[in-house]
């Protein structure tokens, strides 16, 4: 357990500095930079510009550049945003939480409602109850991402103002709410971008599961379960449902790349302040020290969730802890 | 107006004042700019985006302020801010400004004549690298005469040495600030906690997400009547304005096509037309893309420019493309930049003048598909447009029908926006759809027009020359007597416009979108919020949010 953890986790460190190295190289080799983007022509001098480009290496070679970039990474500075005016890494620390916390309730809402769709269609499958579910299920699994955002947004916040259009919080009234009352306003922004990222996962996550138990409903343990004289729901929840978990937990662990991009879009389109919304804001600064960090992050984000199903697998399965 | 062989004390003006009056007399509420755009920066010595330099309008005075009508020939029409009176040497080199004893900065400590020197030095110093270096370099020194009298010299006589010592600079503090390394300004905590000696004090910055500040009860000019002014920031432009339609915000800056009808059909919303200083044009390169050494062998024609322009309808590409949200361009200006001279007259459109124009010249229609060709070569040119503009996008079409209709063949290259500022700054291109905003001086279309500018890495882009216009410009920006100098710009104008380095297409309108609980007042062309603290909303259509945070009441100072 412990060797295939370490292995994954040397793979892991290649694959984010092979990823980091590739953008860096996409975004250098990319025409236009970030002084023509944040700084007006109309205002600033030539030699103005000239002296940022010198400052930001962006007037050497490319190995020049990406030497210079290696050198900031090794002493653990991933640099300065010019078109921001701070520290890559304090736009980072901002930003990071925000994706944690609507990434984390994304996942857990979806594995929540798409194991209990699931369940709730393997218990009596080829019903109405199974149609209805799996059809509803086909229609936000086939939905673009930022469709479905823009669809809820409109209905629930223009047409109903049930919930805020976007933001973490309504900077007019958050500050002067007491706990429960910013709790409350917290949560009231959540609704809706959390609240398509899950309907969205969590319909893949059904589909899984509602096959996983398909199949395991017709393994000979099953008959055991049932002759013992357990009710349906034991039968379901005790045996059944243990042993489907196991490609659930595989589409999780590979549904967290997907899941960051459809939070890209989905951050912007509700202007949650996470890494998505950041990212695209930098790629089109071209603030390539602020681009190249946020896919770090976002690759050691992937690289760990695989890990983490990694171990969830083996916390479920023996045969994988015995190597 | 000045007189330069006099000293002349310049008496207070009354603007400052009046209109508060005027209003509601009630002090509450809190105004919700939503917009797309987060600050860099809130310093202004550094920062130059949109949405920094409103905040940093109300946290931040100048020493005087042009007023609505934007003169900068002399001091004619400036409002007093920091500085409540000035004073003009018997040479006219130099100006005493007198501060207000009033003012104070956010923490507390009294303004000084120390701090409007230290200011320059922040602005003139090359370390800094402030934007706005270039545009004081006109100011020789700055002194102190005593701790409330700074006096700016400058080594010759010029029509806007007021402006230039008054526009471009926002006083900083020097007791925070002059500790400061000048190479790490750009990373001092100040840029994210600023303190000014505006209307307004800085409350919270949450990284891309808000920007709040509140009232300043103890300003020297009186208490603004907003309580709070909060930028609520929502990158993507839609969300931004569904934020106004759903009622979580109260301002939207830019209203663009169909959001001015859904924005005009909601009883308690209102759609607020309000000037712009913005121009869009199509510009021609007049050296060669491929070798910029060389002149370009098509535009560098002045006659073959002057008939492209003939043929191309403007009032149609207005019309289609902007509808209501534009007006027709004037030239290398706007309507509201001082020396604007509306008899001045652009080229028409006469088709078939450019047609005859074009024979004249030798590019004939020779073959079947109807282009113009000359020794071989057929007349055409590539069209640059960044798809982050629809309406250029749109515009590009209809032009290069426009020019097919003459038998020139016009191919439209897009690019993203960061592409096509790279390529149009460093002259890599034929033709391209641009815009430009101005600031109040007329003497700004120098670094846009003349031969100066035209150097490598100047921003002349058309690389257009004139000895006419250069020399026009140059009588204008340094005679001191206004008729003259609008009647140089004027003539300097017709030039520029005869030679046809570009055809100006259009002259921006904008419409914001706003709650009818905000009452705005006086929006100057080159900065709306520039007299935020003049705005008010009436207590009775006040809800929930006006309620909260408001900063404790106080008399108004007197004027």
């Amino acid at each position: 357990m412990t060797r295939l953890l370490a292995r994954r986790a040397a793979q892991g460190v290649v694959i984010v500095w092979l990823v980091a190295t590739f953008t860096f190289v996409l975004i250098a080799l990319a025409p236009g930079d970030i002084v023509d983007a944040t700084v007006s022509l109309d205002r600033s001098s030539a030699v103005t510009r000239a002296h940022l480009r010198a400052e930001l290496c962006l007037d050497r070679g490319l190995v020049v550049r990406y030497g210079c970039w290696i050198r900031s990474l090794a002493t653990g500075n991933l640099g300065w945003s010019l078109a921001r005016r701070r520290p890559v890494s304090a736009l980072l620390a901002e930003a990071i939480p925000n994706t944690l916390l609507l990434m984390g309730l994304a996942i857990a809402g979806s594995l929540l409602l798409g194991l209990a769709a699931g369940i709730a269609q393997a218990w009596r499958p080829r019903s109405a109850l199974d149609r209805g579910i799996g059809a509803i299920s086909m229609f936000f699994y086939s939905m673009p991402d930022f469709w479905l955002a823009l669809i809820l947004m409109f209905l629930f916040a223009y047409l109903a103002h049930w919930f805020p259009v976007s933001g973490t919080t309504d900077p007019a009234v958050y500050p002067s709410l007491g706990f429960w009352g910013r709790f409350g306003d917290r949560a009231r922004h959540l609704v809706l971008p959390a609240g398509t990222l899950i309907l969205l996962t969590s319909a893949a996550v059904s589909r899984f599961q509602r096959s996983a138990m398909l199949e395991v409903l017709a393994q000979d343990f099953v008959r055991t379960a049932r002759a013992k004289g357990l009710s349906e729901w034991q039968v379901l929840t005790r045996h059944v449902l243990r042993n489907a978990l196991l490609p659930v937990i595989t589409l999780l662990g590979l549904s967290l790349p997907g899941l960051l991009g459809g939070a890209v879009l989905v951050e912007r389109v509700f202007s949650w302040p996470g890494m998505g919304m950041l990212a695209t804001a930098a790629v089109t600064d071209r603030d390539y020290p602020l681009v190249v960090a946020a896919t770090v992050v976002a690759s050691v984000m992937v690289v760990v969730g695989s890990l983490l199903a990694d171990v969830l697998y083996a916390l479920v399965d023996p045969r994988v802890r015995a190597g | 107006m000045r007189q330069p062989a006099f000293i002349l004390s310049v008496v207070l003006l009354a603007a400052c004042g009046t209109d508060r009056a005027k209003s509601t007399g009630e002090n509450g509420g809190t105004l919700v700019i939503s917009t797309p755009s987060d600050a860099q920066l809130i310093f202004p010595v550094l920062t130059e985006d949109a949405t920094a330099g409103q905040v940093e309008a109300q946290l931040f005075d100048k020493l005087a302020e042009p007023g609505m009508a934007l003169h900068t020939n002399g001091d004619a029409g400036f409002e007093p801010r920091l500085a409540k009176s000035w004073s003009w040497s018997r040479d006219s080199l130099s100006i005493a400004f007198a501060l207000d004893p009033r003012a104070r900065w956010h923490d507390g400590a009294p303004v000084t004549a120390r701090d409007v020197r230290f200011t320059w030095q922040l602005y003139s110093d090359s370390v800094v690298a402030s934007p706005s270096r270039p545009l004081v370099a006109a100011i020789d020194s700055v002194t102190v005469r005593d701790s409330l009298t700074a006096v700016f010299w400058f080594a010759r006589r010029g029509a806007e040495q007021f402006f230039d010592a008054t526009f471009q600079m926002r006083i900083l503090p020097e007791h925070l600030l002059a500790s400061v390394p000048r190479a790490e300004l750009q990373s001092a905590p100040f840029g994210q906690h600023p303190v000014g000696t505006g209307a307004f004090k800085f409350v919270s910055w949450e990284g891309r997400q808000a920007i709040t500040i509140e009232a300043n009860p103890d300003y020297y000019r009186g208490r603004p009547h907003l309580d709070r002014v909060i930028w609520s920031i929502a990158p993507d432009p839609q969300t931004a304005v569904l934020r106004v339609l759903s009622g979580e915000a109260d301002w939207y800056e830019a209203l663009r096509g169909p959001d001015i009808a859904a924005v005009a059909a909601r009883p308690e919303l209102q759609v607020v037309p309000y000037r712009s200083m913005t121009y869009g044009y199509l510009i021609w390169n007049e050296r060669d893309p491929k070798n910029p050494s060389a002149p370009s062998p098509i535009f560098a024609d002045r006659a073959l420019r002057r008939a492209l322009t003939l043929g191309i309808d403007r009032a149609s590409l207005v019309k289609s493309v902007y509808d209501t949200a534009a007006i027709l361009g004037h030239g290398p200006i706007n309507t509201h930049i001082a020396t604007f001279d509306s008899i001045i007259v652009l080229l028409p459109y006469a088709p078939d003048s450019a047609k005859r124009l074009l024979d004249a010249l030798g590019w004939r229609v020779t073959g079947a598909d109807g282009m113009r060709m000359k020794n071989g070569r057929t007349l055409g040119f590539s069209l640059l447009v960044p798809t982050s503009s629809a309406p250029r996008q749109q515009l590009a079409v209809l032009i290069q029908e426009q020019m097919k209709r003459l038998g020139v063949k016009v191919e439209i290259e897009q690019g993203d926006f960061t592409t096509v500022v790279r390529r149009v700054t460093t002259r890599d291109f034929e033709a391209a759809l641009w815009g430009t905003i101005l600031d109040p001086s007329p003497a700004g279309i120098r670094q846009s027009w003349t031969s100066a500018a035209a150097a490598p890495g100047g921003s002349n882009l058309a690389g257009y020359k004139s000895a006419a216009f250069d020399a026009y410009i140059d009588s204008a920006v340094h005679t001191l007597d206004p008729v003259r100098e609008k009647a140089y710009f004027r003539r300097a104008y017709e030039t520029i416009i005869a030679d046809a380095p570009a055809v100006w297409i259009n002259e921006a309108r904008n419409f914001a979108g706003a709650s009818k609980r905000v009452h705005p007042v006086r929006m100057r062309a080159d900065a709306w919020t520039v007299n935020l603290a003049e705005w008010y909303i009436p207590a009775d259509q006040r809800i929930a949010r006006d309620n909260v945070g408001s900063a404790p009441a106080a008399p108004p100072a007197k004027p």
